[in-house]
């Protein structure tokens, strides 16, 4: 479907990746660079939803942090 | 065959020997990120277990792609400080020629692979210290601050035949004491600080609790999976000899010195028996036996192309019996480290570029007009590596701290932090006195 082929022939061929010397590699580093970025918000909703239900510890609403009572 | 023909052949032969060498090494310290997995999940309770295991795995997935955009384009060039050379760096851009596949460049490939898993290295020291109890998304983007830009940056000054602590000061670092080791060590410090310690480690009074992991022998096996991968790190610390001034076939280490594979191979495994015997001699523990063996390496990781190996053995069980010494330290100033990073990585770091300093005088440079190893130079680099590494990890935890992303709440850290991936390791919910 893609003709992302930079080279007619491997004779003498050097890069050879899809799409090089295109515009296109742009769209894909942004693409990756999306990729890597949306997860982390995702990451976060999951952490804030269990945070909110597991707010407090069991036997106290007011614990201190590190701190053994 | 003509005579120039003979020498192609030779040329090619060499670079496909180099391609290899560095593709194993890479896939050899995929056992150092094995390890810490199995080394932080054996260190966690159980509840906690998973969401150790996550985390590290995550760190080294996300090394991978930020390495590629913008890690390894640092190292190219960020040589002179601050201020990058363009030109050199053009080699390290995601969208050039050199970072995908190019039949007229066997090395950018290999060369990347090997320092990405030097970065998923950083991460995963910084990991251990922090277990049960830093949220993931905050974890995550630390090891990118930590893998991608802190540690490939300090690479780039000390760690690179044209950076300016080498040039300057004569800084020498062969097996990364100082640009892997103190850099995660006190990047993890920086952390901690603001992290705050687990739940129950420290009483009212101030004195510490004992936390034990839920398997001691996970976190063995882990750790011997991370000497293992140690031959890969080291390895990869060597140039194969491409030409040069040391000449073609010729092994250097990456500042352009001459020296053999073999020697690697007496100091690593001459510094992981002394760090072992070191750290048991002094603790009788099995966990500080292990983490001595790191102990031992780091602490003649920056001096190990150079050094004799009894002098090796020597220096690596000093450092096997200070590490776990160090730690206690740590642990008497309210810092809770849970597997001791910043003592085994950071303080054995620090002796690391400190042995070299006192036990390399005199070794001739690879250029005329680079100091030799000093140990003014070694102090002066480790003062740099310690800022490198700290200041970072401060500032963006406390960043994180400020907007309540660093820390699981007590509630998630009283449930267990597996509850924060929705996962649980152990289904049939085995017993432990924890």
């Amino acid at each position: 479907m893609f003709n992302s082929s930079p080279i007619e022939s491997w004779d003498g061929a050097g890069v050879f990746y899809s799409f090089a010397q295109t515009g296109m590699t742009d769209f894909w580093f942004w693409i990756a660079v999306l990729l890597c970025i949306v997860p982390l918000f995702v990451t976060l909703k999951t952490e804030n939803h269990h945070e909110n239900i597991h707010k407090f510890r069991s036997d106290d609403t007011d614990s201190t942090h590190g701190v053994q009572r | 065959m003509t005579p120039a023909e003979l020498e192609a052949a030779l040329t090619w032969a060499n670079t496909i020997n180099l391609e290899v060498y560095y593709y194993w090494c890479t896939a050899i310290m995929i056992l150092i990120h094995a390890g810490f997995m199995m080394y932080e999940m054996g260190a966690s309770r159980v509840k906690h277990t998973l969401a150790a295991g996550t985390k590290n795995v995550l760190a080294f997935a996300y090394m991978i792609p930020t390495f590629w955009m913008f890690g390894w384009w640092i190292y190219l060039a960020m040589y002179n400080g601050f201020t990058p050379d363009w030109e050199a760096g053009a080699g390290g851009v995601p969208w050039g020629e050199s970072m995908g596949p190019n039949l007229q460049d066997n090395a950018s490939g290999v060369f990347y692979g090997a320092f990405t898993l030097f970065a998923c290295t950083t991460a995963s020291i910084m990991s251990g210290a922090v277990i049960e109890r830093i949220r993931m998304t905050a974890f995550i983007i630390l090891a990118v601050i930590l893998g991608s830009v802190a540690w490939i940056l300090s690479a780039a000054w000390g760690w690179h035949y044209a950076g300016w602590m080498v040039v300057e000061w004569g800084y020498h670092d062969f097996g990364a004491s100082g640009v892997v080791h103190i850099i995660s060590g006190f990047f993890a410090l920086g952390v901690l600080i603001h992290l705050g310690p687990r739940i129950g480690k420290f009483n009212a009074d101030g004195s510490a609790n004992v936390i034990r992991g839920h398997s001691l022998p996970m976190t063995m096996v882990g750790l011997m999976l991370i000497v293992t991968g140690f031959f890969g790190f080291l390895g990869g610390c060597l140039f194969y000899g491409g030409g040069g001034p040391a000449g073609i076939g010729q092994w250097t280490n990456i500042y352009g010195m001459p020296t053999t594979l073999s020697t690697i191979c007496f100091n690593t495994l001459m510094g992981v028996a002394g760090g072992m015997i070191g750290a048991y001699t002094k603790t009788r523990d099995p966990f500080w036996m292990m983490s001595g063996a790191l102990c031992g390496v780091i602490s003649v990781a920056a001096g190990m192309d150079l050094y004799y190996p009894g002098l090796t053995f020597t220096l690596a069980f000093v450092g096997g019996v200070l590490g776990p010494m160090a730690a206690q330290l740590i642990e008497k100033m309210g810092i809770d480290d849970a597997v001791g990073a910043v003592s085994v990585h950071g303080f054995c770091g620090m002796l690391g570029l400190l042995f070299a300093g006192i036990f390399l005088g005199g070794y001739p440079q690879f250029a005329d007009n680079v100091p030799t190893i000093t140990f003014g130079g070694q102090f002066k680099g480790m003062i740099v590596m310690i800022l490198l590494g700290f200041v970072p990890g401060f500032v963006f935890a406390w960043l994180f701290k400020v907007m309540g992303i660093l820390r699981a709440s007590d509630g998630v850290q009283e449930v267990g932090m597996d509850v924060e991936i929705e996962a649980m390791a152990y289904p049939e919910d085995i017993k432990t006195i924890n």
